[in-house]
């Protein structure tokens, strides 16, 4: 094959505008057939508007100034709206992020991959129906041929992601762009969706447009990476040099502030390194990488009479004709100033458990001891001066926060709650608070939508600790933020840990986050514990298979690119 | 699961639910009548002019107006249960009967009018949808808001000056050309041409309603990710729009038109006294001011029954539009 056919895509100097902003700028760069091709980046950084200006599906009110897609000779931003239309889900396919909301709520499945074989292939219903149960058969859909017609709630986010991918697929396109594709969905059911991705680009060479934020998955899965930060390209470089010393700074940082399982840090022993991106005196980025420090942290003594203590709780959720339960006789001690890591898949049980603990939901089973009180009993009046001393934060800093209330005022609520009257108090209350959160003290005055998601999560802890608690619940704190970010996050929960005399109890389903905070760790599946360690035995002689099947997924992402490495 | 089995199990849900809902609604409409001043004896004696305290006393007694009000009540309950909606003082027959004349003439009213409510308000919303904040979306709201704003007899009676009085096209009111002898298709012609004018000044409003709530439903399901799914298909966006985003769409649309059916009823007293239209409305207003309070319950309970069963027919629809719904949890 010459060099110049073997050309799928070529986009030249790409500008995607919104009124005066650019949001991508003047981007550039091929992806050949049968190649996999990643983009990286963090939040905002133009790469999923890139993906979506390849198939014109853009918002109305974005505009591409100039630049060029070349798709097999032709300029896609030159075709008429119908041609296009020729081009989308049969030459170029696309599939999101969100599987749980991408597939049409009222329609079959079948019916779904049917719509697009009859737009394209001018296939009878029948024979459409035919083609559509060999395509979740190929995307590997149990009983494809029952479950054609079913539902899209019927399905898990994992089998829905797999109907997203027979949609695309099912005309044999050239080109398919994934635009996160695995980020919503549990490690093990990642490392299976992405391998189904790469086996349907060899089986059907095409080309692939790999768009994701973790580099995790970009070594392992893609030829090629560009790395792109705030609308800009940064460079381009092959997939084995990711973890390379000599990158671009971004880069690096990105690859630093990254943690794996593999590396084994944890937080008594050093901090994660932080990227920080400032303007320097011509307006040009200047990419900060802030190394680790090394922290001498003593592990947590177990003498002292144990913080929280919670014996065989269980938890069912009754609906009219079923009971589900959710928690199911768990068992846990958790000591002072210690952090107890729970990992677990969606449906596991860990928001149950931590809701349980919060009493937030009524227990059927078992006792809750919280710093030698037991708490299960209690009415809410009760409950009110130990709801001072044990706090929560939540996963979605956009979500968690009243957009109609400003920052002094969210945080002033459980002040006056818990009976701080004077004013003054409250006003020098947040100013600790925001001390120890490092946020300024102007942001109090401000509103949450004024803020970005790290700053966001920082308000959701300052919220958490005003009320200075012994025991931190974090939720998923550190699941919806840029890695950069969440190097900040977790290194501040470790500071906040140390300076304040906190516990955690850290939820997460991402066991290398889990690793790096814990002191020791649960594993739950299903409503139950299953397993229980200290954080370095779990890690090395895991004991349940499904653990063993969680730190597979977990590290599949790297081993390619530490065999290259090294 | 089958879509016929889920609506099965909503339907039964449904129906479990009506029956005491219905005997609440009896109780306490009964109770409230009571509430206001003077009965039929009081009117009709009113309207005579000569009564004496022995003949009203005497027409209470016929009735049954002179016993307790938990007497009366046993009564009412006691003649429902033989399907019996009691005897009009007034109209001097059974309200069942009376109530059997009116209820076709109100019920196509209503069908119609709610039918033009949803098709016109349907396609003026889809279009104010696909035009948003440009000229014809601007356009259509400032009629929908009109529509919304302006008292329905205004608008009927704006209706009757142009279509019967300056143009002659329809006829000004009643339910049929009195005389004819009109059969078949001719006959269903000549009710239409009633019908037109009151269907139309009662849907207005509804009209403008449903256009906005079917704005802001497709504009709120067109931003969803499955829609982007299906442009990335390749679809046009005719198809996007009918297939995908139309029938999420209709789910709360199905909902509000539902709710609307016992506001058309308040609706229809209005319309069928300006088009002197022979239906329920008017009937009930005849009835609270004559007093007549076993017409008006009679007419109460019918409507109630109304509202449930159009909610019912909700319930279906949506069970049928989402198949999250009705669905074994």
């Amino acid at each position: 094959m010459s060099p110049a056919s073997s050309r799928l895509l070529e986009v030249e100097n790409l500008t995607v505008r919104f009124g005066a902003a650019d949001p991508v700028r003047r981007l550039s760069f091929s992806i050949d057939r049968g190649e996999t091709v990643a983009v990286v980046g963090e939040s905002g950084s133009g790469k999923s508007l890139s993906a979506l200006a390849l198939m014109r599906l853009l918002p109305r009110n974005a505009q591409i100034p100039n630049g060029r897609i070349i798709f097999e000779g032709t300029d896609l931003l030159k075709l008429s709206d119908r041609d296009i239309r020729k081009v989308r889900g049969r030459e170029i396919a696309m599939i999101f992020q969100e599987p749980m909301t991408s597939l049409n709520p009222v329609a079959t499945i079948g019916n779904q991959i049917v719509e697009v074989l009859r737009l394209h292939e001018k296939l009878s219903k029948k024979e459409a129906r035919i083609r559509a149960i060999e395509l979740l058969d190929l995307v590997k859909i149990p009983d494809a041929e029952k479950r054609v017609d079913d539902f899209p709630h019927q399905l898990s986010g994992g089998q829905r992601q797999r109907v997203m991918i027979a949609i695309a697929v099912a005309c044999k396109p050239k080109l398919l762009i994934a635009d996160e594709p695995t980020t919503a969905l549990d490690a093990t059911i990642q490392a299976q969706i992405l391998e189904l991705l790469d086996e349907l680009r060899r089986k059907l060479s095409m080309g692939l447009l790999l768009i994701t934020h973790d580099l995790g998955v970009v070594s392992r899965w893609s030829d090629r990476v560009v790395v792109m930060y705030h609308g800009d390209k940064l460079e381009e470089l092959p997939a084995s040099d990711l973890f390379s010393p000599d990158r671009h700074p971004y880069t690096r940082g990105l690859a630093q502030a990254s943690i794996r399982l593999e590396d084994g840090v944890h937080y008594t022993s050093r901090t994660l390194s932080e990227i920080r991106v400032v303007k320097d005196a011509d307006g040009q980025n200047d990419y900060q990488i802030r190394l680790p420090v090394p922290r001498d942290l003593p592990p947590v003594a177990n003498d002292d009479e144990p913080i929280l203590q919670v014996d065989g709780l269980s938890v069912t959720y009754r609906t009219r004709n079923r009971e589900n339960r959710a928690l199911d006789k768990a068992t846990l001690t958790l000591a002072r100033g210690e952090t107890l890591g729970i990992v677990g898949e969606s449906g596991s049980g860990k928001s149950t458990l931590s809701k349980a603990i919060m009493r937030l939901v009524n227990t059927e089973s078992g006792s809750i001891r919280f710093r030698g009180q037991d708490i299960t009993g209690l009415s809410p009046n009760q409950l009110q001066p130990v709801r001072r001393d044990l706090q929560m934060i939540f996963q979605d800093p956009f979500a968690s926060l009243n957009p109609r209330k400003s920052i002094r005022d969210i945080l002033e609520a459980p002040l006056i709650v818990h009976g701080i009257r004077d004013a003054a108090e409250r006003r020098q209350r947040i100013a600790e608070t925001f001390e120890h959160v490092r946020l300024p003290l102007s942001a109090a005055e401000r509103y949450p939508h004024e803020f970005s998601g790290g700053q966001r999560q920082r308000i959701g802890i300052a919220r958490a600790l005003i009320l200075k608690p012994s025991l931190v619940i974090c939720d998923e704190p550190v699941s919806a933020l840029d890695v950069s970010i969440q190097a900040q996050i977790l290194n501040l929960l470790v500071d906040l840990k140390r300076d304040l005399g906190l516990s955690y109890l850290f939820i997460s389903h991402d066991l290398a986050v889990v690793q790096y905070i814990s002191d020791r760790v649960i594993v739950m599946k299903d409503s139950r514990i299953i397993e229980e360690s200290d954080h370095q035995t779990i890690w090395r002689q895991p004991r349940t298979d499904y653990t063993r099947a969680l730190i597979a997924a977990a590290a599949g992402g790297e081993t390619r690119s530490r065999a290259l490495a090294s | 699961m089958s879509a016929l089995l889920r609506i099965l199990r909503t339907l039964r849900r449904t129906l479990l639910q009506a029956v005491p809902t219905i005997l609440g609604i009896i109780i306490l409409n009964f109770f409230l009548l009571q509430l206001a001043p003077g009965d039929a004896a009081d009117v009709m004696a009113g309207e005579a002019g000569s009564a004496t305290v022995e003949s009203m006393q005497a027409l209470r007694e016929r009735f049954g107006l002179d016993n307790p009000v938990l007497v009366q009540l046993a009564n009412y309950l006691g003649n429902l249960a033989q399907l019996s909606l009691g005897f009009s003082p007034r109209y001097g027959m059974p309200v069942t009967e009376l109530i059997g004349q009116r209820l076709p003439g109100t019920l196509t009213l209503m069908a119609m009018a709610l039918a033009i409510a949803i098709l016109i308000g349907l396609t003026l919303g889809s279009l104010m949808a696909a035009f948003s904040g440009r000229l014809p979306d601007r356009l259509l709201s400032i009629f929908a808001l009109l529509f919304y704003s302006v008292p329905g007899f205004w608008i009927g009676l704006m209706l009757i000056v142009l279509f019967s009085v300056t143009l002659g096209w329809l006829p000004s009111g009643g339910a049929g050309t009195i005389g004819s002898s009109y059969t078949g298709f001719a006959a269903v012609i000549d009710k239409a041409r009633y019908m037109v004018l009151p269907a139309t000044s009662l849907a207005l409003f509804y009209v403008a309603i449903y256009a906005r709530l079917t704005r802001a439903a497709m504009l709120e399901v067109k931003n969803q990710d499955f829609v982007r799914t299906a442009y990335a298909k390749g679809l046009s966006p005719v198809v996007v729009t009918v297939k995908h985003v139309l029938r999420n769409a209709l789910i709360p649309i199905t909902t509000m038109a539902g709710m609307h059916v016992g506001g058309m009823l308040g609706g229809a007293v209005v319309v069928e006294t300006v088009y002197s239209w022979p239906g329920l409305g008017r009937l009930a207003f005849e009835a609270v001011m004559g007093r007549d309070y076993t017409v008006l319950l009679g007419i109460l309970l019918l409507s109630s029954i109304l509202v449930i069963l159009a909610n019912a027919l909700v319930d279906i629809a949506q069970a049928w539009l989402d198949p999250r719904i009705g669905e074994q949890k």
